[in-house]
């Protein structure tokens, strides 16, 4: 159970583990994919369309400030209006545009400056002439769909703002219409040179085509799709992820790059310096112009910018880059190939499967925290338990000492079964030595079983051992005790027995509570009265009012036990006296009260009930013992009722000597409250002593013998 | 009529305050707690003359007798218990216990019956 509980735990564990790192993967990829995916959305639908990235630009003017995608078309086409301002797009920067042009971002756009973006950008080139003041744009050549456009500085500029607006949408590279230049941004920093990765010329190009149309540039990087992982990937780290480079392609000498990115833009001729954002990175070095191949490149992958970039285009007062990253090539440079693929992955999913991918990693969190709650119940539980075991058998050795083999001339031993799960059934003996080499027993059973069991069982145990050891007999313990113990059982009842072996005098006389009375092997004369027997300790009723003695001249077998061993079940029957008598008096002359229980065990169907013995063997020769005193305490309540009558009936005396008895008793009684009956029994008639109990019942002295003797 | 081992337990209001129980089966560790919960209910209810008759009862053990004797001590001074037609075996346990005092027994439930109804005319 425990081996299953702490596997059970591990493989929780672990598998929550497990959850929570693919969960872990699975949200940052989401996360960083949601965006850039909105962004590319609509770009890429345009593009199936088959609308040339100027198409769309128009379709999406700049105030249409859908701050996510814009397209570097999209830019183009404002150019020549104002741009609306976008907040992010405002890009001070652009001072080089003659007029205020606020924000240029689009790098194109640089004004003054004029610098065509120059980024080696593959097939279609793009390149943004800014010239001075004058708004260019102008597409790729043929059909290139080029990515960026260029713009007149003094236009280009608000409009990239505008158009931008979109965060993300900065347009890479321009293309010059003609000649693609390309521009890099910063001016200063040209460290920061793009790493673009390289694009295949022929993917490139084939793309390009269809997107040329509006003269926007368009970064075409050859791949759409891609553009759009790409792009997503590209989000955090714009900057970065930057064009591939395409040494090949171009004809127009520049390389042929992919276009990618970004131009940051700047102004030369505004003279601002732009700071280099940090998208800027990818931005290929300003200045260098590279005549525009035209080679076409599909426009898509501008589209995605996330926002986040934007808005730290937005910042940089230089101009706006943008570096879009087309192709996932540029992508890899910045992140794991494990990651782009999820990011791939996720952008073609819909919405509505990515609402449900949410729901269901939310749901796996939720069950991870669950199966790691329950873990940790589990271990708390398993350690509760051992403590609890650990309790239960401290307090079943107390309550169950281990007795000596020997008391004297007396073999003893005692056992016990529990009827099921831990033993703290309510069962109870003890077997220890007196005075004068007499050996106590105390056997007994506390209604009720577990915790308030043990506590009581361990009350009644050392409190009737303590009235023995003060020499009360069997009958007086248990008178005097009960009272004490009955206020402190809490409606609790008990049976018990206590017994006390005489060696000298070779008796052994017990007192019942309840309890049914010790078997003698091999004695099935001895059938004591078990009339009128004294009832249990709890049960509201004076007790401790029988007693009887046992007069043991041979070898004998004494058998205390608990009910649990004739309440055993045999095909459905009570397990018995009879069948008890029977073990007892076949158990081997070694046996102790293990085998006794064992063999009980063996008979029986079932023991509902828990089972305890302690055996007393008392060597000797073959003479039966017999028992030799019947004792009952009455009071007038008990005369009244018959009990004499019927104890004595039940003794073997006759009629007519059991009224003649009564009526002397009942003499007694009238004067003394209560009274003693002691019934000799031997051959013949039964002997009898009556004594008054009214007084000083604890001192031996003070009894006198009042009532007849025989009769 | 033995039981067959199988516990069971019908109570039966005779008037506002004696109750008729008819219990059947085996009264041991087990059938106890729904003896026990059935007799407080009926407590509950104002029952305090309750005749049981245990004429379907083939074995009663100490734990169930101690729910017997907690009636008994509850129903005290005015209520009572009248045990009715109680089995050899039943009457056995109850004198070897020494119980057999403690309740009023009956040699059949019409005996009971009129007792507790005696009673109720005593006290009325």
């Amino acid at each position: 159970m425990y081996t299953s509980a702490r596997s059970t735990l591990t493989s929780a564990r672990s598998s929550a583990v497990a959850a929570a790192a693919a969960i872990a993967l699975i949200l940052i990829a989401f996360a960083v994919a949601l965006p850039a995916a909105a962004a590319t959305t609509a770009p890429a639908h345009q593009h199936a369309v088959g609308q040339p990235p100027a198409a769309r630009a128009r379709e999406a003017p700049d105030g249409a400030g859908a701050p996510t995608a814009r397209t570097p078309a999209a830019r183009i086409a404002p150019s020549k209006r104002p741009a609306p301002a976008l907040p992010v797009a405002h890009a001070p920067a652009a001072p080089g545009r003659g007029a205020g042009a606020s924000a240029v971002p689009t790098p194109a756009a640089a004004p003054g400056a004029a610098t065509p973006v120059h980024s080696r950008l593959p097939g279609p080139r793009l390149t943004h002439h800014s010239a001075g003041g004058q708004a260019t744009a102008t597409t790729a050549p043929a059909g290139a769909p080029a990515q960026a456009t260029a713009t007149a500085p003094g236009e280009a500029q608000p409009h990239s703002g505008a158009s931008e607006g979109s965060p993300r949408a900065v347009a890479p590279a321009v293309t010059g219409s003609t000649r693609p230049r390309i521009r890099h941004d910063k001016p200063k920093a040209s460290k920061h040179q793009l790493k673009t990765p390289e694009v295949p010329a022929a993917a490139a190009s084939g793309e390009s085509q269809g997107g040329a149309a509006g003269g926007a540039g368009v970064l075409g990087a050859g791949e759409s799709t891609a553009g759009a992982a790409a792009a997503v990937a590209s989000p955090a780290a714009p900057a970065t992820a930057t064009a591939p480079q395409t040494s090949s392609s171009e004809p127009g000498g520049g390389t042929a790059g992919a276009p990618v990115l970004v131009a940051s833009a700047l102004q030369q001729g505004s003279g601002s310096k732009p700071s280099t954002p940090p998208h800027t990175r990818g931005a290929p070095r300003r200045g260098r112009t590279r005549s525009a191949a035209s080679v076409p490149a599909p426009a898509r992958a501008l589209t995605a910018l996330p926002a986040a970039t934007a808005v730290r285009a937005a910042r940089a007062p230089a101009l706006a880059v943008t570096p879009r990253s087309p192709s996932r090539h540029a992508s890899a440079h910045t992140e794991s190939p494990l990651v782009r693929t999820v990011t791939r992955i996720i952008g073609v999913v819909p919405l509505a499967i990515r609402l449900l991918l949410a729901g269901l990693i939310a749901l796996t969190l939720a069950l991870g925290a669950l199966s790691r709650l329950s873990g940790a119940r589990a271990h708390r539980l398993e350690r509760q338990r051992g403590e609890l075991l650990e309790d239960v058998g401290l307090l079943q050795a107390a309550l169950l000492p281990a007795p000596p083999a020997r008391i004297g001339p007396v073999g003893t031993s005692a056992n016990y079964r529990p009827a099921s799960g831990p033993a703290a059934g309510g069962d109870f003996y003890d077997l220890f030595a007196l005075q004068d080499g007499r050996v106590a027993v105390i056997v007994g059973d506390v209604s009720g079983h577990g915790r308030g069991a043990l506590s009581h069982t361990a009350l009644l145990r050392f409190t009737l051992r303590a009235y023995l050891e003060a020499e009360l007999s069997p009958r007086l313990a248990l008178q005097s005790a009960a009272p004490v113990l009955e206020r402190q059982l809490g409606g609790s009842m008990a049976t018990v027995v206590l017994g006390v072996y005489h060696p000298r005098e070779r008796t052994l006389t017990y007192a019942c509570a309840g309890h049914p009375p010790p078997l003698l092997a091999g004695s099935q004369q001895v059938a004591p009265v078990t009339v009128c027997s004294a009832p249990p300790i709890g049960a509201g009723l004076p007790t401790g009012t029988r007693q009887t003695t046992v007069s043991i001249p041979g070898g004998a077998l004494a058998c205390f036990y608990t009910d649990g061993l004739v309440e055993a079940r045999v095909a459905g029957e009570l397990f018995g006296y009879t069948r008890l008598s029977r073990i007892l008096a076949e158990l081997p002359p070694e046996a102790l009260a293990g085998e006794l229980l064992d063999r009980v065990a063996a008979e029986a169907d079932r023991r509902p009930d828990d089972m305890a013995a302690c055996l007393l063997r008392i060597e000797g020769g073959s003479q039966p013992p017999v028992v030799s005193v019947e004792e009952i305490e009455l009071d007038r309540a008990e005369l009244q009722r018959d009990r004499l009558e019927r104890f004595l009936l039940a003794s073997g005396m006759g009629p007519i000597e059991a009224e003649e008895v009564t009526r002397s008793a009942g003499a007694s009684v009238a004067r003394n409250g209560r009274v003693l009956l002691e019934l000799h029994l031997r051959q013949g008639p039964p002997e009898v002593h009556i004594q008054p109990q009214n007084l000083s019942i604890l001192d031996p002295s003070l009894r006198s013998s009042v009532g007849a003797g025989g009769i | 009529m033995r039981g067959d081992g199988a516990y069971g337990i019908d109570l039966e209001e005779l008037d506002g305050s004696a109750a008729l129980v008819r219990v059947r089966g085996e009264l041991d560790l087990a059938s106890a707690p729904s003896l026990k919960w059935s007799l407080t209910d009926l407590l509950g209810s104002g029952s305090r003359r309750i005749v049981l008759d245990l004429s379907q009862v083939s074995f009663i053990d100490s734990t169930a007798l101690s729910v017997l004797v907690g009636l008994q001590r509850a129903l005290q001074p005015d209520g009572l218990i009248a045990i009715a037609a109680a089995t050899a075996e039943v009457q056995n346990i109850l004198e070897l216990t020494g119980l057999d005092a403690t309740f009023e027994m009956f040699p059949s439930l019409d005996d009971a019956l009129s007792r507790v109804r005696g009673s109720a005319a005593a006290a009325g």
